[in-house]
């Protein structure tokens, strides 16, 4: 009996992992939590340690908008960081942030938490969500 | 490297020279699909770099891996992790030249069924690959598209036995540029 019910369990488990979607990083608490210009300078010193400590974790940036790039509502990246000496932070916005991110412009602080995905040109973060 | 090297976008583009029409976009968008009896396996790319000069007929792309998005969480975590290795092997790269593709122009409307050859390297392994690549010019905005596979062998891409039955060797890509914009308005 105890057997069945483990087997029961393991396939009930099996079956709730498989369809897990990927979560919306608004209800994920972030693992690092730095200003635009850090996380910039980071990866501008020394790429491949900002990589080992940042890219694949859930980071939440404070920084100042030096643009927004809107292509037909559909992508819509907001770069931080209005220093031209360091790279920008380029933040992919989730689909659902969009209407609100509308309301931001260049210049304006930010708070966003996003998955940093790596260095390509900017520090890129992915499946943005304002938080302030 | 110096932030000062990557800012200066000529400089990932060491083969180009002044004065030449060179077209950017930090957007394009590249995902992939697998069909199976057991299941079908998505994923996209929507911030993908390229950079085409079209005096020469020469284009690049760079991505970053993890930029890959899949609907199952497990699937993009077994990706990064265990399939492509991300950590190990972050970008993917293509070099290639547009057969003919000295001869566009982006003045004259038209659609061109043209074909790319290059180099695209993933999880560490370069491989010579073409592809059909149909370019749009309405109005002086350039868009582009193509569709080709990949071997996951060829690429040194190991799929555990377990799950080899629910991801086809064959991959689908599909690549789709909305606007090329001029390299100085990145």
């Amino acid at each position: 009996m105890l057997g069945v019910g483990l087997i029961v369990l393991s396939i009930f488990y099996f079956m709730k992992e498989y369809s897990r979607t990927v979560a919306n990083l608004a209800d994920v608490p972030p693992q690092e939590k730095l200003v635009a210009t850090e996380l910039a300078k980071a990866y501008n010193e020394n790429e491949m340690t900002a990589e080992k400590k940042y890219a694949g974790k859930i980071i939440e940036v404070t920084g100042v908008i030096s643009s927004i790039y809107n292509e037909a509502d559909t992508i819509v990246n907001v770069l931080l960081n209005i220093d031209d000496s360091l790279p920008k932070i380029s933040c992919s916005m989730e689909s659902s942030e969009i209407p609100a991110i509308k309301k931001y412009a260049s210049h304006q602080s930010i708070i966003i938490k996003g998955y940093c995905t790596g260095y390509l040109l900017d520090v890129k973060m992915n499946r943005c969500v304002i938080i302030k | 490297m110096k932030y000062i090297l990557l800012y200066i976008p000529f400089l990932i583009l060491p083969f180009f020279s002044s004065g030449q029409l060179k077209l950017f976009t930090k957007t394009a968008v590249i995902s992939f699909s697998s069909k199976s009896p057991l299941e079908n396996i998505e994923a996209r790319n929507k911030n993908v770099l390229s950079v085409w000069d079209v005096n020469t007929g020469r284009v690049e792309f760079s991505l970053l891996m993890r930029e890959f998005e899949f609907k199952k969480a497990l699937m993009q975590e077994h990706f990064n992790e265990d399939y492509v290795e991300s950590d190990k092997y972050p970008k993917a790269f293509f070099k290639g030249v547009i057969d003919g593709g000295n001869t566009l122009s982006t003045e004259a409307d038209g659609i061109y069924n043209v074909t790319i050859n290059g180099t695209l390297t993933l999880h560490g392994v370069q491989r010579q690959i073409s592809a059909p690549v149909t370019i749009t010019i309405k109005n002086k905005t350039v868009s582009a598209k193509s569709e080709f596979t990949v071997a996951l062998a060829d690429f040194n891409i190991k799929i555990p036995a377990i799950v080899a039955n629910n991801i086809s060797k064959q991959i689908k890509v599909q690549v789709y540029i909305a606007e090329y914009k001029p390299l100085a308005n990145r």
